[in-house]
């Protein structure tokens, strides 16, 4: 379809008059628009930056990223230590009662306690596996990660049988035992006073283990071996904790 | 033989920051869309208002400006704009409401410029001013984007907003009555 236009109209209407904006105007705009440019050049440089700038910003948002895990990596713990709770909050006192004999001997609590703490966390792991296997099979609705956690009341149920065949020992008088053993075992006392301390608990510690007759026997030892004052401590200790136990007359 | 830069590309390195293309297009459109904003708003004063006003929304649409359309498109896309708004604030509604009549067009004689209009060229051109002023506002503007912008049909359609069909028909009402007012006045 042909537009419609009229030369002669077209014609004549060239001829007529044209009029031009002022030169006012015409310097008004321009300088407008050299300002404009001069209040945010855009020069060949500029050019350059904002033609990289998201080359670049995506090249430190990569690298940003990935320094981040190298990061996170590096300082998270071994993937063991993670997913399995610490030996020590597993391997509570309880626990120990019922994994040591009664009649166990000093030097090998000792060595119990000078394992290394390697050694130690694994027989941890090893218990809290038994403990989520035989948790499955006792409650399968119950969460297993809850038994990760020891709690006390699952600490006193462990512990009764303990009691039940230890008839002489009266358990209600007893401390507590202490939360944390591998402080107490691993602990370098720097003072005189310090080292009682400890051997004293110590002591304590060892006499939940001893038999009362073990213990008398010890006790006697050290009468015959001379040490008077270690015998006398070491019987305060057990009238303490036995206050019932009737002494044998070697020893009244 | 260096080619002419186009509006385009001039408007582009305008917003890159090149001052000087903007010079080459201002001096190149500034006659054109003068006259048509002089002949539309009536008086110099608001022409220039005007005028001012659609080169400053060049100037500041200069770091966003994209190649959609021509240029002149865009630039008497906005004087249109820019008229409507003084149109309404001067309380002129002929350009909306404006019906194109028939009648015009039935009335018209075919040819009617005489021969001897045309050995008064400057009279002749003067009526046809004076004619042109007496238009409906779109159609007057659909005659003065062809003269002065040299706009096609599409581009006068881009520009004013309008389909391609509504332009030709306001072209041709605008013809048959500059040339039956011309033939009048002979």
């Amino acid at each position: 379809m042909t537009e419609p236009r009229d030369r002669e109209l077209s014609r004549i209407y060239r001829e007529a008059e044209a009029p031009e904006p002022s030169q006012r105007i015409d310097d008004a705009i321009l300088a407008a628009s050299r300002r404009a440019v001069g209040s945010r050049p855009r020069s060949a440089r500029t050019e350059l930056v904002r033609r990289s700038s998201a080359p670049l910003a995506l090249a430190a948002t990569v690298l940003l990223a990935f320094t981040l895990t190298l990061m996170v990596y590096q300082e998270l713990p071994e993937p063991e230590l993670t997913q399995f709770p610490r030996p020590e909050t597993v391997d509570t006192s309880a626990d120990k009662l019922a994994q040591s004999p009664p009649a166990e001997s000093k030097p090998a609590a000792a060595a119990e306690a000078k394992r290394p703490a390697e050694s130690r966390s694994d027989t941890g792991r090893r218990r809290t596996a038994e403990k989520l296997l035989s948790g499955e099979r006792a409650s399968a609705s119950e969460p297993p990660l809850v038994r990760d956690i020891p709690s006390a009341p699952q600490e006193k149920r462990e512990s009764e049988p303990m009691r039940a065949s230890r008839p002489m020992q009266p358990a209600p008088s007893a401390p507590a035992p202490s939360a944390s053993p591998r402080s107490e075992t691993t602990s370098t006392p720097q003072t005189a006073g310090v080292g009682a301390a400890t051997a004293s608990r110590f002591a304590a510690d060892e006499a939940k283990v001893r038999s009362p007759e073990k213990w008398l026997e010890d006790i006697r030892r050290l009468k015959s071996q001379g040490k008077t004052p270690e015998a006398e401590r070491e019987l305060a200790e057990f009238k303490k904790r036995h206050p019932d136990y009737r002494l044998p007359e070697d020893l009244r | 033989m260096r080619r002419e830069k186009s509006d385009e590309e001039l408007m582009l390195r305008y917003g890159d920051g090149d001052a000087g293309a903007f010079e080459s297009l201002y001096h190149r459109h500034r006659g054109p869309l003068y006259r048509l904003l002089l002949r539309q708003a009536g008086n110099a004063a608001a022409a220039e208002e005007l005028f001012q006003d659609v080169w400053m929304r060049v100037v500041n649409s200069r770091g966003h400006y994209e190649v959609r359309a021509k240029f002149t498109s865009w630039v008497y896309a906005i004087a249109h704009n820019r008229l409507m708004d003084f149109y309404r604030a001067d309380g002129r509604a002929t350009f909306l409401n404006q019906e194109e009549s028939e009648a015009a067009l039935e009335n018209t004689p075919a040819d009617e410029i005489p021969a001897d209009l045309q050995l008064e060229r400057k009279r002749a051109a003067e009526r046809l001013l004076a004619a042109l002023s007496e238009l409906p506002d779109a159609q007057r503007e659909a005659f003065l984007l062809q003269q002065e912008g040299e706009m096609s049909l599409e581009e006068i359609a881009i520009a004013t907003g309008v389909n391609r069909e509504t332009v030709k028909s306001r072209l041709r009402y605008a013809f048959a009555k500059l040339r039956a007012t011309l033939g009048k006045a002979s």
